[in-house]
């Protein structure tokens, strides 16, 4: 067994070992040679800052209560660490690039350098963070006394009682934070001796837990499976009771968030961050490293519910197994693993929430107290914040050690861990509208964190007082007032519910309908809107800076005198002269670039963060409304470039469409043309033939006098009906050509197209008699009256009969017409049983001068022009009808001459 | 009009590890929470492990190796994404002829 004194001076030792450990590192650090302290490696270590005594010991307990439900608490950072390349990669960056020094900050930062945001943050925090402190002195002493308890007789500080241990572990924490962590006001807010201690204690709690559970494991028990078998002996259930249910998802949810929210994470993830790389070691190594914390997890709770005695508390098997054992070394070992979670997270979480104390309260006091600054010297501010860190730090400690005193015999603190998780869990939607949605008004994030915060503290925090105040516990019975529906456990009569889940689920809807709807409602102003474009596309490449002189009121005197209130005079000098930026009596007409403001504000916002640096500017008027409205106007050139890129690529696109249309068009004008010197070289060809036989005929003539009358006459007779042809030729081109240009007269009435049609046939039966053809004129129709001339339709008829008698050359050549009323249009079909048109004429048959060749090479060619169906074509068209080649009755052609009716009555 | 720019092999591969950076953190969402989750609580055990312990430690491991897999293939130095550009049509350039 081991004696408190000396578990007490084990304790002390340790934590003189971190002092020295702090201290070498700082040193290192100043010697510039921080590169192992800045590798991934110690960045990794520093994060496990989130396995507190609550999981070191608690885990086991609430295995052993619980089952399963303490690995939700390890899932969810594993999640988010594991897809850091969205959301960590994003804040890490963001921070960097805005010096951002906590997760207050960050969100007035977003939300237009807002202060009553960084003031309701913080205070929040402290509400939420204070218990949690608390719980870890808890452990401290409980963990002191159990390692200690058997014997104590003897020892001097065997009296000391837990009230006095974790006073006394509170100063020490104090002590080591106050010298560790606010050694300076530092850029970023970086504490490397600090992160060098914290990165040794999780090395140390990880060890030590690993080596309790082999001990358990393998050494008391056979394997795994072996502390499984020994329970379920003892009469234990090895498998979760229930199914796994909301509660799971709860806290599934509250973990990830916690991983982000919690002050302590924060800082140590995302400020101590020295290098945005280290995320990707991290993204594996940190959930390795909670993998590896709760493997042993469930077998030293199995294990220590079969063999320790009945009443033992779970919470403290990580100690009473090696001690029942006998195996005091290791309990002394598991003793200082669980001390380190504890002190670690005292020491981190002290800092993270006196940063923002001092940065978010005590300074923006300080500032409203009128024009102290030039009594306060150089870096004035800079003291003024260390010392109310400092202040803030033993303030902290104390008041979790007050709470610790005042409730610290009841059992309220055992579910601290989670209420915490669930307070802080309140700036999670805040903080995604920041990295992701522009839109996000401060207005939103003030009433969403509000009554989040509100809602959770009625639902979670108020409840955990059930046990130690009669009040309380009746209101949680029955409501205020006897409100049913307001009770904390069942709010709006949702019952049935566990507690942590009904709680989680009220508070984060309430939240985020408050921010969505707030935000949706309310007007950014400029410095909100330039700020969310900054957070939201950080990953953009241009961010649109570019260097402009401001006029805003301060000389460069006044700004180098605020820079070096805060960051000193060696550190403004060579801001300052890094810049060229004269100062001194010569300097005073010299304007300073907003660019340099800006980067002097980041400066200083990394030491005091973004809604105090912007105050103070604007104090001296650097920063000042001139300067902000060029800002947007910096903004606005940078979307009128973007809207001018946009119109050229419309307009290119424009030009795009034009260059193709006129391609299409000259395509067009290509084939006119081809066509037209295809008409030329036809027409001359049509009109040769003629000519050349009148001209050889004539020659003869001419040249033989004595040719006998017979011959002659035959000679005259070729000529005339030669030139006769030519005539019909030429007239065709001329109709052709006046139909085409819509010349010539045109005698379009009423008229009825039967009688013309009959007209056709009677000019057609001479031909078809000639031929011996019999042409047949079916269903007659009573009247078709239609809108046309009479005798240019009496013209297409002729024309196509006669085709259709000239081309029949079947054995008992058939014609057939027949004419319908039809759907309000007057058809007219007129087929035969010849050859019919082959396949290759369908699309061209209507065509200027085409005619049929006929297939066998034997066959007369046709004496046709090879104009009549194109200007029957034409003229149907002029009276809006349609000729075509469709597929008739007999199996020669068909053609179908289809033209509208009309109303009135034929004249 | 024109067919979509090549985008260039190297940048592909970077895009779809981009998307497996936030895919496999989804998917294993889905596979830690019920009801999913609820298929392995069922009183059994494997290698005198009750079946659930052994899954979700099983999923754990697995996203580890994951994780160390997307750390060495996503990319290092963070550029900005490529503004597209118009392409610029060759085809559609007035014909000369």
């Amino acid at each position: 067994m081991l004696s408190p004194d000396f578990v007490i001076l084990t304790a002390v030792a340790y934590v003189g070992l971190l002092f020295v450990i702090a201290y070498f590192s700082d040193a290192q650090t100043r010697r510039g040679k921080a590169g192992f302290l800045r590798s991934p490696l110690v960045y990794t270590l520093s994060i496990s800052v989130y396995c507190t005594s609550w999981t070191f010991y608690g885990a086991v307990g609430t295995a052993a209560r619980d089952g399963l439900e303490f690995m939700a608490v390890y899932m969810g950072p594993t999640l988010v660490f594991v897809g850091w390349w969205f959301l960590l990669r994003k804040l890490v960056w963001v921070c960097h690039s805005q010096g951002i020094t906590s997760i207050a900050d960050l969100l007035s930062s977003r939300f237009g350098k807002s202060s009553s945001l960084a003031v309701l943050v913080t205070l929040i925090a402290m509400v939420t963070i204070t218990p949690y402190i608390a719980l870890q002195l808890k452990a401290i002493a409980t963990s002191i006394q159990t390692v200690s308890s058997a014997r104590g007789h003897g020892d001097r500080l065997a009296g000391l009682d837990d009230v006095s241990l974790a006073l006394g572990a509170a100063v020490g924490m104090a002590l080591f934070s106050i010298f560790f962590g606010t050694r300076n006001v530092d850029v970023r807010e970086q504490h490397l001796g600090v992160v060098a201690a914290i990165a040794f204690e999780a090395a140390v709690k990880l060890l030590a837990l690993i080596a309790v559970g082999l001990f358990v494991v393998f050494g008391m028990s056979g394997g795994f499976g072996d502390v499984y078998a020994r329970a379920v002996e003892a009469g234990f259930d090895i498998h979760e009771r229930e199914p796994f249910g909301s509660r799971w998802i709860a806290i599934l949810i509250l973990s990830s968030s916690a991983i982000l929210c919690l002050p302590r994470q924060f800082h140590i993830t995302v400020i101590e961050n020295s290098n945005e790389e280290h995320l990707r070691t991290a993204g594996w190594a940190f959930p390795a490293y909670l993998l590896l914390m709760s493997t042993f997890t469930l077998p030293i709770a199995y294990y220590g519910l079969a063999t320790m005695p009945a009443g033992s508390n779970p919470d403290m098997f990580v100690l009473t197994l090696p001690m029942a054992a006998g195996q005091d070394g290791l309990a002394l070992f598991a003793f200082i693993g669980g001390f380190s979670s504890a002190t670690s997270m005292i020491i981190i979480a002290s800092i993270a929430l006196s940063i923002m104390v001092s940065n978010h309260i005590v300074l923006p006091l300080a500032l409203s107290r009128g024009d102290k600054l030039v009594e306060t010297g150089e870096k004035g501010i800079a003291r003024l914040l260390l010392r109310s860190r400092r202040i803030s730090i033993a303030v902290i400690l104390l008041m979790g050690f007050l709470y610790f005193w005042l409730t610290g015999e009841s059992d309220a603190l055992a579910p601290i861990g989670l209420i915490s998780f669930a307070g802080v869990a309140q700036f999670l939607p805040a903080l995604l509208a920041a990295l992701y949605w522009r839109q996000a008004h401060v207005y939103g994030a003030l009433s969403g964190i509000l009554i989040g915060t509100a809602t959770w503290a009625w639902t979670l925090f108020l409840p955990s007082f059930t046990s130690s105040s009669l009040t309380i516990a009746s209101l949680v019975a029955h409501g205020p007032w006897g409100l049913t529906a307001l009770r904390p456990e069942a709010l709006f009569g949702m019952e049935g519910l566990d507690p942590l889940v009904h709680s989680v689920f009220w508070s984060l809807f309430f939240n985020v309908t408050a921010l969505i709807f707030v935000s949706l409602l309310a007007k950014q102003n400029i410095m909100e809107r330039v700020q969310s474009g900054v957070f939201v596309d950080i990953f953009r490449a241009d961010q649109g800076a570019q260097t402009r002189v401001i006029r805003g009121s301060a000389t460069t005197d006044e700004i180098f005198f605020v820079a070096e209130r805060v960051l000193g005079w060696h550190r403004a000098q060579t801001l300052f002269e890094a810049a060229n930026i004269p100062r001194g009596d010569h300097a005073l007409d010299v304007a300073v670039s907003s660019e340099f403001i800006a980067r002097l504000e980041r400066e200083l916002a990394s030491s005091i963060g973004a809604a105090s640096a912007h105050v103070l500017l604007t104090k001296v008027g650097a920063d000042d409304r001139i300067s902000l409205e060029e800002v947007m106007q910096i903004a606005g050139e940078t979307q009128q470039a973007i809207e001018y890129s946009h119109e050229l690529e419309e307009k290119s696109h424009k030009l795009r469409l034009t260059a193709q249309q006129l391609q299409e068009a000259n395509a067009r004008l290509h084939e006119l043309h081809r066509q037209k010197d295809d008409f030329l070289s036809q027409v001359s060809h049509e009109v040769r033939t003629p000519m050349t036989s009148i001209r050889s005929i004539s020659q003869i003539l001419l040249r033989e006098r004595d040719l006998d009358p017979d011959r002659r006459s035959r000679f005259i007779q070729t000529i005339h009906q030669e030139s006769a042809r030519l005539t019909r030729l030429l007239d065709g081109i001329l109709d052709m050509s006046a139909l085409e240009h819509g010349e010539g007269t045109w005698d379009i009435r009423p008229i009825d197209g039967e009688t013309v049609l009959a007209r056709a046939f009677i000019v057609c039966e001479a031909l078809a008699r000639q031929h011996a053809i019999a042409v047949e004129h079916h269903p007659q129709v009573p009247d078709a009256q239609i809108l046309g001339d009479p005798d240019r339709l009496c013209q297409v008829f002729i024309n196509i009969i006669a085709n259709a008698i000239a081309h029949n050359d079947a054995k008992a050549p058939v014609v057939q017409v027949l004419s319908r009323v039809e759907g309000g249009k007057y058809v007219v079909d007129i087929a035969d049983n010849g050859k019919g048109i082959s396949a290759e004429y369908h699309s061209n048959i209507f065509d200027k001068f085409m005619r049929v060749q006929p297939s066998d090479a034997g066959a007369a060619v046709p004496s046709g022009l090879g104009l009549g169906l194109n200007i029957s074509y034409t003229i149907i068209q002029k009276m809006n009808g349609r000729l075509e080649l469709v597929d008739g009755p007999l199996e020669g052609a068909c053609f179908r001459i289809t033209l509208p009716l009309s109303e009135d009555e034929p004249a | 009009m024109s067919a979509p720019r090549p985008v260039p092999a190297r940048t592909e591969v970077r895009r779809r590890w981009q998307d497996a950076g936030f895919v496999i953190p989804a998917f294993a969402a889905l596979l830690l929470t019920p009801p999913f989750l609820n298929l392995f609580a069922v009183r059994r055990l494997l290698f005198g492990i009750p079946l659930e312990v052994a899954y979700l430690f099983t999923i754990w491991t697995a996203l580890v190796l994951c994780a160390v897999v997307l750390s060495r293939r996503l990319p290092r130095q963070i550029d900005p994404e490529p503004v597209d550009s118009p392409p610029i049509d060759k085809s559609a350039e007035p014909d000369k002829s």
